[in-house]
C-alpha cells in the first residue's frame, strides 16, 4: 500500500499546489497562466490513476471503495476544454471536487495500511467496466455539480474529450459484458446485484442522451442520476 | 371525419408512444425500479428453502414492516404488474418507433438520379439507418428476454461429482463432470458455468478377509458399498459392521479447489475415542482395527445450469443493438465535427 499512499499523497499535494496557483492567477489575471496549470492538473490525473492501480496490484478490486475513489478523483482531476479562461467559481469547485475523494482515498489508504483482502479474482470484464463506470459517472456528476452550483446553463460537455470517450465506452462496453454473460452463462445478467445495477445506469444513460436536444434540466438530472449510480454502483 | 384544423387523435397517440421523452421516461422507470429490487430482498418463486431463507432475510432487515412492504408489493416488484406493464410499453413504443424508422428510411433513400454505389454510399441516411438498427435491436431483446423468461429455467449450486452424470429432473437435460473436473460435459441447449471447484472422495471399506464392509451416510439412508461424498463441508459417514465413524473435513484457506487436502478421521463407536487420524492428498487408504478404509479423490464442482431457449436471437439483438448504437455515436461525432467547422 506504500505506493498507493505516495502517489494520492503526491497528487493531493499537487492538487493543493494547483488551487494556490489558480488562486494566484484569478488574483493577477493571466490567462496564459492556465495552461501550465492545466498540465499539472493531467499529471495529478495521472498520479491518482497510478494510485488506483497500485492499490488494486495490493489486493483490492475495482468492487472496493478505495481504488473507486480515487478513479473518481482521476478522473475529475484533469481541465475541461475551454478552462483556459476559467470561471472562477467552476474552477474552484471543479478542484475540490477532486480533492475531496483524492483525500477521502489517502486516508483510507493509510489507515487500511498493509492489510488487503486475502483473495482476489484476476481482472475481468465486470470489474473494468466497473472501474470505467466509476470514473465516467463521476466526471460526469461533478460537470453537472459544477454546471448546477455555479448556475452556468451552458452544456459544454461537447467539448470534453474525456466525455466523448466515455460517452463511446459507456454506451458500448456494459453491451460487451452482456454478451460475454450470455456465452458464458446463458444470460444477460450473472446474477450479481452490481450488474443490475450497471445496467440500470447505462439505461439511464441513454435516457439522457435521448434528451439531449429538448429537455436541458432533465437531460442534466438524468446524467447525474447515471452518474451517481455508476459511481455507486455495488458498493 | 378529421376536419381541417382539427388534430386526428391516433395521429397525436403516436406522435407521443414514439417520441423520445417517452422512450426516456420509460427507460428512467425500468431503471429505477431495477434498483429497488436489488435494494429489496425480492421473493423467489419456487423454492421453499430459498423462500424461508428470503423471509428470515427480510423479516431481519425490516422488522415489522416486512409484512406492509409485501402487501404493497415492492418485495415481489420483478413479477409485479407495473413493471410487466413498462416493459411492454417499451416493447410497443419501440415498435412504433422501428415502423416509423422504416417509414422515414425509405422516405430518404437516395432517388434513382443518384447513381453509382460510391454516390449513393455518401447519400445514404446512416443516422436514421443505425439509429433503425439499435432500435430493432433493443425490440429483438425484449422478445428475447420475454421468450427466455416464459420457456427458461435455471438451476442454481447444483453439485456434480467426477464420474457421476446428473440428470436434471423434469428437464431432460443431464450435466457430467470430465476427468479433471475443467470440463463439463452436457445436453444440447444448456449452458453450464462452474462457480466453484472443491476436493471430494469416492469411499468404500473392506475388513481383514478382503470383505466389502457396507456404509452409511446417514442414520435413515440405506447402506452403500461405496458412498461418493462431495467435500463442500465437513461429511460423515459410518461403518456399521465395524463400529466406526468417519470424518473428512476438507483442508483450505479462502476459496476450495478441486486438489485441497482432506483430513481423514475416524472414530470407534460408542466411546467416541479418536482411533486414527491422516491428511489425504489425492487417493490414499487408512487402517484402523482391522478394516481398511479406500479413498478415491472424486473432486466436486458446483453449477449453475441455465437453459435459455432465446439465446440466439438475444445475441444477434445485442450484436444488433451495439452495432446501432456504435454507429449512431460516430454519426453524431461527425455532425458535431461538422457543426464545428
Amino acid at each position: 500500500m506504500v505506493p498507493t499512499v505516495i502517489f494520492a499523497g503526491l497528487a493531493c499535494g499537487m492538487l493543493l499546489a494547483v488551487g494556490g496557483m489558480a488562486a494566484w492567477g484569478f488574483y493577477q489575471p493571466a490567462p496564459a497562466f492556465f495552461r501550465p496549470v492545466g498540465t499539472v492538473r493531467w499529471m495529478v490525473g495521472a498520479l491518482l490513476l497510478a494510485s488506483a492501480c497500485s492499490a488494486w496490484v495490493a489486493g483490492y478490486d475495482f468492487y472496493h471503495v478505495l481504488p473507486r475513489l480515487l478513479l473518481a478523483a482521476a478522473a475529475i482531476a484533469p481541465p475541461r476544454a475551454g478552462e483556459h479562461q476559467p470561471h472562477p467559481l467552476r474552477y474552484a469547485l471543479s478542484l475540490a471536487l477532486s480533492l475531496i475523494p483524492a483525500g477521502v482515498g489517502l486516508y483510507l489508504a493509510i489507515s487500511l495500511g498493509a492489510n488487503p483482502p486475502a483473495y482476489r479474482v484476476p481482472l475481468s470484464l465486470r470489474e473494468i467496466v466497473v472501474a470505467a463506470g466509476s470514473g465516467v459517472g463521476a466526471r460526469v456528476l461533478e460537470g453537472v455539480i459544477v454546471s448546477l452550483i455555479a448556475h452556468s446553463m451552458r452544456d459544454d460537455s461537447s467539448g470534453d474529450v474525456l466525455l466523448c470517450g466515455a460517452d463511446a465506452v459507456l454506451a458500448l462496453l456494459p453491451g460487451v459484458l452482456w454478451f460475454v454473460n450470455l456465452l458464458q452463462y446463458g444470460k444477460v445478467w450473472a446474477g450479481e446485484r452490481i450488474e443490475v445495477h450497471l445496467f440500470s445506469a447505462w439505461v439511464i444513460w441513454h435516457a439522457a442522451r435521448l434528451t439531449q436536444s429538448y429537455h436541458l434540466w432533465l437531460h442534466r438530472a438524468l446524467l447525474a442520476s447515471a452518474g451517481l449510480v455508476f459511481v455507486l454502483a455495488g458498493l | 371525419m378529421v376536419t381541417p384544423g382539427s388534430r386526428d387523435p391516433w395521429r397525436v397517440i403516436w406522435r407521443i408512444a414514439t417520441s423520445d421523452v417517452v422512450l426516456a421516461i420509460l427507460l428512467v422507470g425500468i431503471a429505477a425500479l431495477l434498483l429497488l429490487m436489488t435494494w429489496l430482498p425480492q421473493r423467489p418463486s419456487a423454492d421453499p428453502m430459498a423462500y424461508s431463507r428470503w423471509l428470515a432475510e427480510a423479516q431481519a432487515r425490516f422488522g415489522a414492516f416486512t409484512p406492509w412492504l409485501q402487501r404493497a408489493g415492492m418485495l415481489t416488484l420483478s413479477s409485479s404488474l407495473g413493471f410487466r406493464t413498462l416493459l411492454a410499453l417499451l416493447g410497443g413504443s419501440l415498435l412504433l418507433r422501428v415502423i416509423e424508422g422504416l417509414v422515414q428510411l425509405r422516405g430518404e433513400l437516395p432517388g434513382q438520379e443518384v447513381s453509382g454505389w460510391r454516390l449513393r454510399l455518401r447519400h445514404w441516411p446512416w443516422s436514421r439507418t443505425f439509429l433503425l438498427v439499435a432500435q430493432s435491436g433493443g425490440l429483438l431483446f425484449l422478445i428475447g428476454l420475454l421468450i427466455n423468461s416464459l420457456w427458461g429455467w435455471e438451476v442454481n449450486g447444483l453439485i456434480v461429482q467426477r464420474g457421476e452424470r446428473t440428470v436434471l429432473p423434469g428437464t431432460g437435460g443431464w450435466v457430467a463432470l470430465g476427468e479433471m473436473t475443467q470440463q463439463v460435459i452436457h445436453s444440447h441447449g444448456l449452458t453450464v458455468h462452474i462457480d466453484e471447484r472443491g476436493p471430494g472422495v469416492q469411499a468404500c471399506a473392506r475388513n481383514e478377509a478382503d470383505e466389502e464392509l457396507m456404509l452409511q451416510y446417514a442414520a435413515e439412508a440405506e447402506p452403500a458399498g461405496r458412498l461418493n461424498l462431495p467435500l463442500t463441508l465437513d461429511q460423515y459417514f459410518a461403518v456399521p459392521d465395524a463400529s466406526l465413524i468417519v470424518r473428512l473435513i476438507p483442508q483450505h484457506e479462502g476459496r476450495p479447489s478441486a486438489t485441497d487436502p482432506v483430513l481423514v478421521q475416524v472414530y470407534r463407536v460408542p466411546s467416541g475415542q479418536l482411533a486414527v487420524e491422516s491428511v489425504l492428498q489425492g487417493d490414499g487408504e487408512v487402517r484402523v482395527d482391522g478394516v481398511t478404509l479406500y479413498f478415491t479423490a472424486a473432486p466436486y464442482a458446483r453449477l449453475t445450469v441455465v437453459h435459455n431457449p432465446a439465446l440466439g436471437l438475444i445475441c444477434f439483438a445485442l450484436a444488433l443493438l451495439l452495432f446501432g448504437l456504435a454507429g449512431e455515436l460516430l454519426c453524431t461525432a461527425q455532425a458535431v465535427r461538422a457543426q464545428d467547422d
